[in-house]
């Protein structure tokens, strides 16, 4: 072989490896124009009872579909319709997660078409676009949908929201999120677009550490910290760090990189050199069950506080080899809502609708993408309420308005600019449908409740 | 020295695991010229055979280990056949492009199987000892990477005296090393093709077995590990298999050594090298290796007459 043609193969090898490894998730910036069909404004009145109600792209006065993705919406035939957009993943690293979400998101609607609806109208999701948790595919979906719906029921991801926000604010289009980045509470960040929901992964990493201090059955002083740098993982290990500043404890290590660079080698290197009494892992849950079990075999087993999307309900159950370290006592984990059995009218009014459906299942990502659309569905009925159904008056009505889930999550004031610190934490049990018992609801913790909210986001 | 131990036992039996991915590519590079990018997926979907009839269809782990890993063999030779075959003869970056979309593909297909619940494969190995480990004077062995290296030495040996003793061995390094005159001896060259990705595929089902075992569990991420074995096919050279092994064995150790020694490191240089620093440093080692030996170390230097 020619050795220029051997060593193209080389530098071929290098870059085919990056792009692999990536999987295309580069965000490159491929600005489209948009021009609203709909002239739209944010100096309309202010939201207040109107008798008549001004509508725009994505409302229609006929009514919803019967049905959608196989799922009935439950539309009232006699009512128009508001459409909402769903980006959503079915293939890439949260592609298994995407079906449940968007089965309780369209159960909720079911519901809450059934019980009267958004004023005159229901409200029915279009099918969902797959976005493979790719930035890129992710405008591309959205440039796919927004002339068709009025809000978006759910964009997936943080990095990937962050992507479309000035599309969004161009197009004065809210979502609800289906990440819990400290961002979405500011408008600094999210531009009073994203309609967030529950605790953020900062407050959760505060908590988490505060909650521990006072209820773990060993004391703590040393503690490590591991995550995914640009996602979840970064604004847990902020919050932990934070938290343990405050409590004077001393942080071993920190081991914050990117999914695909996590290394389990490294991670249980780190723990078996630097001994920790507890370490806080906000990573997938490969990697968790990778990293628990590696310590546990070389005999450590320091208390775990897990961030919610570390863990999955697989862990305890029957034939997995690790569920009895899993369900020991050792490890613990910030939930991201309520889990499925909480007693709130909110928790049973979903699991009525679930069984009502036939759905068998008591699984967190359900529940998490049912608790996504409460607060979505204030906005549009404050919207309604001020007869200004176009988008800029679902905007406008985001900003300023009391949000409520029947007691899955705290009452919410959207636009107050701080985000919400009450945190719902449980413990791995194998013997209940969710996987995991509920110890603390709406807790916050001494740094949590000291830290100033009105700062701005953790990171 | 406890700590120096367990960096060695680990970083070793990474290496095995790459080793058995290392050789896979060496295999079909020989004898096709082409690097293929699918190994990696070939690996994670050996796992996934093997875990659906282990798991999901309640056959006997060691069978349906056997089962699996054959299957995953037939796969890559249906592959070659059916994907490969027609690209004989066309340019080498279009047919690596080919295999990089066999990967995406059987990827794609086995992501979707994986569902939400990471999966387990049903092997014993959790069971031994100490959740799969041993200590014997202060190191932790576990069960599943000491039969990793195990295997692999064994795999090398059978290779080795397969390609020296067997008349399909013959073959295939006549047909490496010149497939025209390959040909012209009466060799059925398209069959060494198959044979090759075919003992490619057998290789990649074990490393996939090694990476996901135990509690390891087959995710959508396991393939990356399997993909690291790229770097030590080029330290040891593209067209060698000792060169694959030795290369396995740079790479993994590097790596274990990093996991183990950098914060110590960084404490007496007083300067951080990063957290991702165990995955870059093998990465590293393969750019100093290449500015000296451009070729690999044990790659076949070339000479251009021009």
């Amino acid at each position: 072989m020619k050795p220029l043609r051997k060593q193209g193969i080389i530098l071929f090898t290098v870059l085919a490896l990056v792009l692999v490894a990536c999987g295309g998730d580069t965000a490159e910036e491929t600005v489209e124009e948009a021009t609203p069909e709909v002239v739209e404004t944010l100096d309309s009145p202010a939201v207040t009872t109107a008798s008549t109600v001004d509508t725009g792209v994505g409302v229609t006065s006929d009514p919803c579909p019967s049905e959608i993705g196989g799922v009935p919406t439950g539309a009232d035939p006699s009512k128009g319709c508001i459409y909402l957009g769903l980006l959503n993943d079915y293939t890439g690293p949260y592609g298994p997660l995407g079906p449940a979400l968007e089965t309780g998101q369209r159960a909720f609607w079911l519901w809450a078409n059934q019980s009267g609806g958004v004023g005159d109208y229901s409200v029915a999701i279009v099918e969902g676009y797959d976005t493979g948790y790719n930035p890129q595919k992710h405008l591309e979906g959205y440039n796919a949908q927004k002339d068709s719906v009025a809000a978006l029921a759910m964009s997936l991801g943080t990095p990937q929201t962050l992507f479309i926000l000035d599309e969004m604010d161009k197009d004065n289009l809210i979502a609800a999120p289906m990440s819990w980045y400290s961002g979405w509470s500011y408008k600094s960040v999210d531009k009073g677009l994203v309609i967030e929901f529950g605790a953020a992964y900062c407050a959760d990493g505060m908590n988490s550490v505060d909650w521990a201090l006072a209820n773990y059955p060993v004391d703590v002083k040393t503690i490590g910290i591991m995550g995914y740098a640009g996602d979840y993982g970064g604004d847990y290990a902020k919050g932990v760090r934070a938290a343990a500043e405050a409590n004077g404890l001393t942080v071993a290590w920190e081991y914050v990189v990117p999914s695909p660079e996590f290394d389990v080698a490294q991670a249980v290197g780190l723990m078996v050199t630097q001994p920790v009494d507890a370490y806080f892992p906000a990573v997938g849950p490969t990697h968790m069950a990778q990293v628990a079990g590696g310590a546990f075999q070389q005999g450590l087993t320091p208390l775990s506080m897990m961030a919610a999307p570390s863990f999955n309900d697989a862990f305890v159950r029957e034939g997995f080899a690790l569920a009895p370290l899993f369900n020991s006592g050792s490890m613990y984990l910030m939930a991201f809502v309520g889990p499925y059995e909480m007693d709130t009218p909110g928790h049973a009014t979903m699991r009525g609708t679930f069984q009502a459906m036939g759905i068998d299942s008591a699984n967190t990502f359900l529940v998490a993408g049912w608790a996504s659309q409460h607060h979505l569905k204030g906005v549009l009925e404050a919207a309604a309420k001020g007869g200004d159904l176009t988008r800029a008056g679902i905007r406008r009505a985001a900003a300023n308005v009391y949000v409520d889930s029947d007691g899955m999550m705290p009452t919410r004031e959207l636009g107050q600019n701080r985000a919400d610190a009450e945190s719902f934490i449980a413990i791995p049990d194998g013997t209940i449908g969710s996987g995991v018992k509920l110890l603390a609801g709406n807790y916050v913790g001494p740094t949590a409740g000291a830290h100033d909210w009105e700062s701005g986001p953790c990171s | 020295m406890t700590i120096f131990l367990q960096a060695t036992v680990e970083g070793l039996s990474l290496a095995a695991i790459y080793s058995l991915v290392a050789i896979g590519f060496v295999l079909i590079y020989k004898s096709m010229d082409v690097l293929s990018f699918a190994q990696p997926a070939l690996a994670v979907v050996g796992a996934g055979i093997i875990s659906s009839l282990a798991v999901d269809r309640g056959i006997p782990f060691w069978l349906a280990l056997i089962l699996g890993i054959f299957l995953t063999g037939v796969l890559s030779l249906i592959i070659e056949r059916t994907f490969l075959r027609p690209m004989v003869g066309e340019p080498v970056f279009s047919v690596a492009i080919l295999t990089i979309g066999i990967d995406i593909l059987l990827r794609t297909v086995l992501d979707s199987w994986i569902g939400i619940n990471p999966r387990y494969l049903g092997d014993p190995f959790p069971t031994f000892g100490n959740f799969g480990a041993i200590n014997v004077g202060g190191v932790n062995l576990k069960f599943l990477e000491l039969t990793a290296l195990v295997t692999a030495i064994l795999i090398i040996l059978i290779l080795s005296v397969f390609f020296k003793r067997s008349k399909y061995g013959v073959a295939m390094r006549a047909t490496s090393f010149d497939q025209e005159a390959a040909l012209a001896q009466g060799i059925n060259v398209g069959r060494i093709f198959g044979l090759a990705w075919f003992i490619a595929g057998i290789l990649a089902a074990f490393a996939g077995f090694f990476i996901t075992g135990g509690f390891n569990t087959l995710g959508q991420f396991s393939f990356l590990i399997a993909l690291r074995a790229l770097p030590a096919v080029v330290i040891g050279g593209l067209d060698s298999i000792p060169g694959a092994v030795v290369g396995s064995i740079i790479i993994g150790l590097t790596q274990g050594y990093v996991a183990y020694y950098q914060i110590p490191f960084e404490n007496l240089i007083g300067f951080s090298l990063g957290s991702g620093f165990s995955l870059l440093a093998p990465y590293l080692i393969m750019f100093v290796i290449l500015i000296f030996r451009p070729d690999g170390l044990f790659g076949t230097e070339e000479v251009e007459r021009v």
